[in-house]
């Protein structure tokens, strides 16, 4: 072979090159803090899209923009439980163009794309080692889908987008959402989140109940013929929250939210997202092996519980 | 597609293992890689040659010696002359590592952990002049082999490691590096 003849592989990695360079110009660097290195996407003129846990400070956040240029950021709107953040700056960026990707597959090539402190574009290359469904993350956050390449995740890399090889942006990767590897929020959930971001805001339901998951013994699932098999224990009430104020006391046993069925605590945070905050729902119970029904409005969680 | 794939890769692979040796120090002990930059005319660290003296060995096990003709260690480059008639070692093909686009596929062949001309594969991170930088797996052994693109070109000297990524000494230097010697080296 010719050293200069075109090849297969040749190809690929102008095609790899041609993607990189695509997205390059709509990654940026995240300067928000002193210990973590982060990269962000733009998604429009004034708008990046990064991950929350990079975000040590919420004021005095920096860009580096493609050609090492500085420009000043603030915060839209961030959203621990999915790890997303969303950020405004004055400066004009260039946004990532949504080419659609096609099906996902394990064994796919993906690349992860992130910008320097020095502003030079880095890259990343693997293959998609992993997908499954749905998943809640350890803060209670949706993620559509359980997404992890195999790749060197360097620093800097948080933040930044994961392109197929054609460039298409598949999700924003992340060190923040499990200790043992990095992993990519998928596209969908990140428009979702970024969507809620910015008219106003995450607003997670809240009941002011600690909770432990409990069987429901045979018997009182006869007696009162009950669809459910397990259920949630009342361990605390948060004085004057919203289950203390609808009359809900330590012992209790929630057995269901309006539509929602409550097995366990993952079953509860699911009836309490989407538009629950300030809705009054009936809350079903048991107490001392009676069957109850309580009225409960759902308030907003308060920023500080985690 | 994957059968076409795989074979470009095998067969870039095989040229660039074709054109690179093992060194050796001069009692033949210690080992880095070496790339055949000309006939006879071994590019390597300054790391792996640190003798006036080297021994050069083929991946088909042909051992001979070698005479150290210029090194700096401040740039960590060595060149050696490998001693007696020609050995018929295909010499590389160079590209400037200065045209690299970050994702360019390379690869790096050398004999990491006692592997005679093993082959190990990954990304362009990027290029700031003093370094190539990429996202390939070296280990101790790869030093001086070389660092090449999809087809095969070298564009660099793999040269250390840091927090995981791959640093070559772009093909360049090593141009500037060789500048000062003859096209035909001959000593008396």
């Amino acid at each position: 072979m010719n050293s200069t003849a075109p090849n297969a592989l040749l190809e690929l990695s102008n095609d790899l090159a041609a993607a990189v360079e695509r997205i390059s110009p709509s990654v940026v660097y995240v300067d928000a803090s002193a210990r973590r290195d982060a990269s962000g996407l733009a998604l429009d003129e004034h708008t990046v899209v990064t991950v929350d846990h990079v975000l040590d400070r919420d004021e005095d956040i920096e860009l580096i923009l493609p050609g090492n240029a500085r420009c000043s950021a603030e915060v839209i709107g961030r959203d621990p439980t999915t790890d997303l953040a969303l950020l405004r700056s004055d400066a004009s960026l260039k946004p990532a163009l949504h080419a659609a990707a096609g099906e996902l597959k394990i064994g796919h090539i993906v690349l992860a794309a992130a910008r320097d402190e020095d502003g030079a574009p880095a890259a990343s290359l693997g293959v998609l080692s992993a997908l499954d469904g749905a998943w809640r993350t350890w803060r209670g956050g949706e993620i559509d889908r359980f997404v992890r390449p195999d790749l060197s995740m360097y620093p800097a890399f948080s933040g930044g987008p994961l392109i197929d090889a054609g460039g298409a942006v598949l999700g924003i990767n992340t060190w923040g959402l499990s200790r043992r590897t990095a992993l990519t929020i998928p596209l969908s959930t990140v428009e979702r989140v970024v969507a809620q971001l910015r008219s106003g805001g995450i607003r997670r339901g809240y009941l002011g109940v600690a909770m432990q998951t409990v069987r429901i013994p045979d018997a009182l699932r006869i007696q009162h013929d009950l669809k459910n098999e397990s259920a949630v224990i009342v361990v605390d009430v948060a004085s004057g929250g919203p289950a203390d104020r609808a009359g809900v006391v330590l012992g209790d046993v929630l057995l269901g939210l309006g539509q929602h069925a409550i097995e366990d605590a993952d079953d509860l945070q699911r009836a309490l997202a989407g538009d629950a905050v300030g809705t009054t729902r009936p809350l079903r119970i048991l107490r001392a092996g009676t069957l109850r029904e309580l009225s409960v409005t759902v308030a907003e969680r308060p920023a500080d519980d985690d | 597609m994957t059968t076409d794939l795989d074979g470009a890769f095998a067969a870039v692979a095989e040229r660039v293992r074709a054109s690179t040796v093992c060194v050796h120090d001069a009692r033949g002990r210690g080992s880095g890689s070496g790339i055949v930059w000309r006939e006879n005319l071994i590019v390597t660290n300054a790391h792996v040659a640190r003798g006036e003296r080297a021994i050069v060995e083929t991946r088909d096990g042909r051992r001979r010696r070698a005479i150290v003709l210029k090194r700096d260690p401040s740039r960590d480059l060595a060149v050696l002359e490998i001693e007696g008639d020609n050995l018929g070692l295909a010499p590389v093909t160079i590209r400037d590592a200065d045209d690299l686009r970050p994702g360019e596929l390379v690869l790096a062949v050398g004999n990491p952990l006692g592997l005679v001309g093993a082959v190990s594969a990954g990304l362009v991170q990027r290029c700031n002049g003093r370094w190539v930088v990429a996202d390939v797996r070296l280990a101790p052994g790869n030093s001086g082999g070389p660092l090449a693109d999809a087809a095969g070109r070298v564009v660099g000297v793999n040269s250390l490691i840091a927090r995981g990524l791959a640093l070559a000494i772009p093909s360049g230097a090593v141009a500037d590096f060789l500048g000062t010697l003859g096209r035909h080296v001959t000593r008396a």
